[in-house]
């Protein structure tokens, strides 16, 4: 509640706090194109992310759905991305992006494609940052795994007694049934894709050309490096409220597509 | 009703909790010292506990302890890259150290703020003058005339350069680039080229502790005026700026790239792995040749300039007490204060941390005078200049950064950038003057 205070103050430090009303805000969104670049940055990160990693998690948890020899141990392989700390995976990812001698664009030459700079080029920064973290879908593939197991089977044979194949099993059971998981997931990958921070920090440093500069690393140097403790706590609300309109949307919207088994039964 | 009894005892308890963390600090705070023991104060570094530093730094530390019986010096080390965000965060809660190391560079933001003492009636009462420093140092420590800090240690920017690839091109080891076109001059006759990659790097305007605002003073140029107006894109910047870009564009993007994955794949430093043959790097990188390459055939000399004194990059870091409200702990502050910036201190200091002395009679202490190393460092302190402290827009300078980026990466003109870079601080400085 103190940084909301604070969001309508000048507040270098608390010492000199001087009320300005929305000032702050009136900046931020009209005088800062800073701010206006960086909340651009964190939009594309989270419409590229949220969709991509939830994707991937459930084409993962799907897999891993299979009573195969050894799936227990796939479960954890898959898994250990989340409990990694995040800086020692931007250091990892930033030598696989690696534009020269990176694993990725070795692979890519050996196909005779030549790879981009993956975070040298701002045309492909923001994307190679989303993309790495879709690759981090140990927590939304363990959801997926327990609704994917909560699935009665036996409306899976019943559709193959139907001559249902696959992909007819998969959108006509298995998403309608598992939508509670994916608003679950959809949520909180919104809430977190908002608040990116390590990873710019750590691989790019918001570059190149501020590219990567997402909105929670300027906030930070605006507290810490800039001191400016009113206009960073004006940015952190902003925040909230978009997140939390963000999130109130999925949820009206949610009423249209997510089906809970509980409420049929 | 039972609904507002219960709210109304909830809000008692946490204004009871709220106040009951003053009173008792303060009551500590008041009675320290009162019944004739030693005063207590907490000190904080950035000499994180548990590293070789520290250790070092409590040696120090008990040293003013045995000779100062009635204090007592309570020292928390906290990590270099966490340090600077819980001190501001604990000064701004009041919950901060009564003395600790600072930056430099926003000495006046918190003096503005009333957060930090005024040192002037404390070196008055002690005979401890303001020339008694690194003049640029002491500088940035006064606002509005009164001293707020005093500067405990510096760093500054010399060119290394490898004596044996100088050599091997043919040059003279013993006589470093003096201007920047001869520096331009020996980066392409230092470069060995491994076909369309780089084999051996000359001279990179973006390896090491190289930045627009250094080169730009040893060209003529200034980013702010005697009015504090900024001047980005005057056209001794906007050279500097041709410069830098000339030289990277005499790689190219791919190759400097290719360097930087090579070099940074192998996780040593490419001067010390001899890969690039000159450098720009801080005082304390002396420290890590002698520790990772001491049989390197190295020197070191001014940057280069093209005017008539070399001015570097100067920064330092500074010593401060924080205003707690407690007389007494303020002036067993500024005890250990004046102990931690004796030259005897500031020596030992430099020799067992690698911090760099800021009071110029440690300069000649015999142990600095039979290094030609610190001698050097000695020399280019005195004409340094430190970045431009503007209390609008602190950080200025590294706002400037993606402006030479840019430049660099072929986006925009050197005279775009700088243009761009003006209208930009212009910007900055308008809306902070616009929350006052």
């Amino acid at each position: 509640m103190y940084s909301l205070v604070l969001s309508f103050t000048n507040t270098v430090l608390p010492a000199s706090a001087k009320f300005i009303g929305l000032t702050n805000y009136r900046i931020l969104f009209t005088r800062d194109p800073v701010y206006i670049k960086s909340l651009l940055n964190t939009l594309y990160y989270v419409v590229v992310k949220v969709p991509l990693g939830m994707i991937i998690a459930l084409f993962v948890a799907q897999m891993l759905n299979q009573k195969i020899v050894g799936v227990r141990l796939y479960r954890t392989v898959f898994y250990l991305p989340t409990v990694v700390s995040a800086v020692a995976l931007s250091m990892l990812w930033k030598w696989l992006l690696d534009s020269n001698f990176g694993m990725i664009n070795s692979a890519l030459a050996l196909m005779g494609i030549e790879g981009p700079g993956w975070i040298t080029d701002p045309r492909w920064s923001k994307f190679s940052i989303a993309m790495m973290g879709s690759w981090q879908v140990g927590r939304s593939m363990i959801v997926f795994l327990a609704a994917l197991q909560d699935v009665p089977p036996m409306l899976y044979e019943a559709a193959v007694l139907d001559g249902a194949g696959p992909f007819r099993k998969f959108f006509r059971i298995t998403l309608p049934l598992i939508t509670p998981a994916i608003y679950f997931n959809l949520i909180m990958d919104i809430i977190g894709s908002f608040q990116t921070f390590t990873e710019a920090l750590i691989m790019t440093n918001g570059g190149p050309l501020q590219s990567t500069y997402f909105y929670a690393l300027y906030l930070y140097e605006e507290a810490f490096k800039n001191s400016r403790m009113g206009n960073a706590s004006a940015m952190a609300w902003v925040l909230l409220i978009v997140i939390l309109t963000v999130t109130l949307i999925v949820q009206k919207a949610s009423k249209r597509w997510v089906f809970y088994q509980s409420e049929e039964s | 009703m039972k609904k507002l009894s219960a709210i109304f005892v909830t809000m008692v308890f946490l204004t009871l909790m709220l106040f009951s963390t003053g009173i008792t600090t303060g009551l500590a705070s008041e009675t320290a010292g009162a019944s004739g023991e030693a005063v207590e104060i907490s000190f904080w570094t950035y000499y994180a506990e548990g590293t070789d530093s520290y250790e070092k730094l409590v040696s120090i530390v008990n040293g003013f302890m045995e000779a100062n019986p009635g204090v007592k010096v309570n020292m928390l080390g906290i990590s270099f890259w966490d340090y600077w965000t819980k001190l501001s965060t604990s000064v701004a809660s009041g919950t901060g150290p009564d003395i600790c190391f600072n930056d430099i560079m926003t000495v006046a933001n918190r003096a503005k703020a009333g957060s930090i003492y005024s040192l002037d009636a404390f070196m008055a009462a002690d005979g401890v003058s303001r020339d008694d420093y690194v003049p640029a140092l002491v500088e940035a420590c006064v606002v509005d005339g009164e001293a707020y800090a005093l500067p405990v240690g510096l760093d500054l920017r010399l060119l290394y350069y490898n004596k044996d690839l100088f050599a091997a091109a043919g040059l003279d080891p013993e006589v470093a680039p003096a201007t920047l076109d001869e520096l331009a001059e020996y980066a392409k006759a230092l470069t060995i080229w491994n076909g369309s990659n780089v084999d051996v790097m000359g001279f990179s305007t973006m390896l090491g502790n190289s930045y627009l605002w250094m080169w730009a003073w040893n060209n003529g140029g200034g980013f702010w005026d005697a009015d504090g107006n900024p001047t980005m894109n005057t056209p001794e910047n906007i050279g500097a700026l041709e410069w830098m870009v000339g030289i990277q564009d005499y790689y190219g993007t791919k190759a400097i790239e290719a360097f930087n994955s090579i070099t940074g794949s192998t996780g040593t430093d490419p001067f010390i792995g001899g890969k690039v043959a000159m450098i720009v790097q801080t005082n304390s990188y002396y420290n890590q040749i002698e520790q990772y390459a001491p049989d390197m055939n190295y020197g070191y000399a001014p940057i280069p300039t093209n005017g008539d004194v070399s001015h570097t990059w100067l920064n330092g870091t500074v010593v401060e007490m924080n205003n707690n409200g407690d007389a007494t702990k303020a002036q067993a502050a500024w005890k250990f204060m004046q102990y931690l910036l004796s030259p005897g201190v500031q020596v030992t200091l430099l020799e067992q941390l690698g911090s760099y002395p800021a009071a110029l009679a440690a300069y000649d202490d015999a142990a600095v005078q039979d290094n030609d190393f610190f001698k050097a460092v000695a020399n280019a302190a005195t004409s340094g200049l430190m970045i431009n402290r503007v209390f609008e827009y602190s950080n200025w300078h590294e706002g400037l950064n993606t402006f030479v980026a840019e430049a660099i990466a072929g986006v925009k003109t050197a005279t775009q950038a700088l243009n761009d870079a003006q209208q930009f601080v212009l910007n900055k400085i308008e809306n902070f003057n616009e929350s006052q």
